[in-house]
């Protein structure tokens, strides 16, 4: 296994789960045993699933989370009036799966869904609990969730446009960088860089920012920048003495990329 | 994947968690239930799947066993929210150190759960909700290779035909392709999807330890089919603008457009199908292509000065897209090892 020192970023990532959780058993404790009878350690299992690479995932997790153990939670709850034994588990198991994906519920929170079945039937005082157990670890998960996000938001948080302008300068940078250099058959680190880019571009088309996108300075940008990768993959493809033809037209579509205005 | 698979593992998963559990009780197995949830996580996914996922599960526990031990070993005095924000920021710095991706969220489990729940027995409970991940780790990987074995390189192989077959019509139709642009964005997609399931591969050949390299070739293949891409792209925008071909390149483009496709479409099949006829034509193919080119290359220029250059340049990009799909073509691997992998 090979160790790789953590960066600037996940070292921040480390503080910002780190201060979450200290907030989390702060509550826990504040909220004395009376409240926090029934698995309040729950509240930091929400931090620790919370906080991930970037919001949208976090976001993510935290609905598959919440959704999963509820939907787990109500169809074992069911099931578990008239079984009540090993059976169980597995029934619940094929039924939250059937079920959940005809109500195109995603792999992630059926995954929560089955983890929610299978510690209500197989742990006695949860069966005895029922719902509100399931009521109980729904509540204490979202808010530590809640706490997770209000930290990520709270501190080093970098908007959607601006980690798109800041991936469009890295890849800007990147193809600078290879122009530099002669072509070794580096066109899959590009090709990686570019799709990254591209997925993140598509989150702020489909957030409440992508107006910025839309405007005819900001299309622009994205052909020239489409442009220049595709030369600058083409120029790490071709054979050596045609690599001029795909150097000129990445360093071109470049130039026109660094006049224009708009957002990336 | 169908629906009656989908149902025969969705069965297969539902009868292994109940014995498992059933077997877990039984037995008294301390922490038992994370024994039975690491086999699920494994067999949530196909074989490479769940590999890379009982990997993140059992190195995420690790590191939260080791997170805890450092915290309250060490940090005995400090007040319960200083430990858990040691623990928690430790559980990350662990797993970004060891390259996880989403393991480091079962290790702050590990550390909540130690920290908060079994405050007075943490080690009992740390040490055995490890000990027992490992445990149902490496069984769940035992029964997804040999029970109703889901192999991610079958799927991978037929994603891939699926889309070599897409690329192959593409060529085919090199200078007539409606909506041009969105069909390679598809077919790009479909590219970055297979790219994307790579490790997958990588993980499943290091459990099946198959002699035959699938790994290997699905990086030549994507390799290779990714520069025949671009350039049917960049040719198909080319041939619009070039109307004027000599008789001997349009030959050869044509050419190129039929033996292309062929071996785009039998990418898939067993090299039986390469035949000596087909190398022959093949190579004849390369030769006229290459004089083609040349002549096209030493073709003189118009008469005003600014479109000369801009024509020029038009050429050496059609040349140079044209000799780099030749090239790319002649050395895509011809057919997949070990066609009959296990579904």
């Amino acid at each position: 296994m090979a160790i790789h020192p953590p960066s600037a970023r996940q070292i921040r990532n480390a503080l910002q789960v780190g201060f979450a959780g200290f907030l989390a058993t702060g509550l826990f404790l504040l909220a004395g045993p009376e409240a926090t009878r029934i698995d309040a350690f729950y509240l930091v299992y929400g931090v620790a699933r919370s906080l991930l690479p970037t919001p949208e995932a976090s976001l993510k997790a935290a609905r598959a989370r919440v959704v999963g153990t509820l939907f787990g939670g109500l169809v074992v709850m069911m099931l578990i009036q008239a079984l009540s034994n090993w059976l169980a588990v597995g029934i619940g198991y094929v039924l939250v799966k059937l079920l959940g994906r005809r109500l195109g519920l995603d792999q992630a929170t059926l995954m929560n869904a089955v983890l929610m079945a299978v510690l209500l039937v197989a742990i006695p005082d949860y069966r005895d609990l029922g719902g509100l157990y399931v009521l109980y670890r729904t509540g204490w998960h979202l808010v530590g969730l809640m706490l997770g996000m209000a930290v990520e938001r709270l501190f080093w948080f970098t908007p959607l446009l601006q980690r798109l302008e800041r991936s469009e300068s890295a890849l800007i940078a990147q193809l600078q960088d290879l122009l530099n250099q002669e072509p070794a058959e580096r066109a899959p680190e590009l090709i990686s860089a570019y799709a990254s880019h591209c997925s993140l571009r598509s989150i702020v088309l489909k957030s409440d920012q992508a107006a910025m996108l839309g405007t005819p300075e900001s299309q622009q940008r994205q052909e020239w920048l489409e442009r220049a990768v595709r030369h600058g993959v083409a120029r790490q493809r071709v054979p050596l003495q045609l690599a001029s033809i795909d150097a000129d037209g990445c360093r071109d579509a470049l130039r026109q990329l660094a006049s224009i205005g708009g957002v990336a | 994947m169908t629906t009656t698979p989908q149902l025969a593992l969705v069965l297969r998963n539902g009868l292994l968690l109940m014995l498992s559990l059933a077997a877990v009780d039984r037995l008294g197995l301390p922490e038992g239930l994370f024994l039975a949830l690491a086999i699920l996580v494994v067999l949530e996914a196909d074989l490479g799947g769940g590999v890379i996922a009982g990997r993140e599960r059992v190195i995420g526990s690790l590191m939260g066993l080791l997170a805890v031990v450092i915290t309250a070993g060490i940090t005995l005095i400090l007040p319960l929210p200083a430990r858990v924000f040691s623990g928690l920021l430790l559980v990350r710095l662990f797993g970004f150190a060891a390259g996880l991706s989403s393991g480091f969220i079962v290790g702050g489990h590990v550390v909540a759960g130690s920290l908060l729940h079994h405050p007075d027995n943490w080690w009992y409970y740390a040490f055995w909700r490890t000990a027992m991940t490992i445990l149902g780790v490496l069984i769940g990987v035992y029964i997804s290779r040999h029970l109703y074995s889901q192999r991610s390189v079958s799927r991978w192989r037929e994603q891939c035909c699926s889309w070599t077959g897409d690329l192959a019509d593409a060529l085919r139709h090199l200078n007539d392709i409606p909506e041009r642009e969105r069909l390679f964005l598809d077919l790009r997609e479909r590219r970055n999807a297979l790219r994307r399931s790579l490790p997958q591969l990588i993980a499943e050949q290091s459990v099946t330890r198959s002699r035959q390299d699938s790994v290997r070739w699905a990086q030549e293949v994507l390799q290779h089919c990714s520069t025949v891409m671009s350039c049917c792209r960049d040719l198909s925008a080319l041939l619009q603008h070039q109307p004027v071909l000599t008789p001997a390149l349009r030959e050869s483009v044509q050419g190129l457009q039929r033996l292309g496709s062929e071996r785009l479409t039998t990418l898939g099949q067993t090299i039986a199908m390469q035949t000596s006829a087909h190398h022959d034509a093949w190579s004849r193919l390369r030769l006229a292509l290459n004089d083609a080119v040349e002549d096209l290359l030493q073709t003189p220029a118009g008469t005003e000065s600014g479109s000369d250059n801009s024509e020029h340049q038009q050429r050496r990009l059609l040349a140079s897209r044209l000799l780099l799909l030749s090239d790319a073509l002649e050395r895509m691997p011809c057919s997949p090892p070990n066609r009959g992998v296990a579904h």
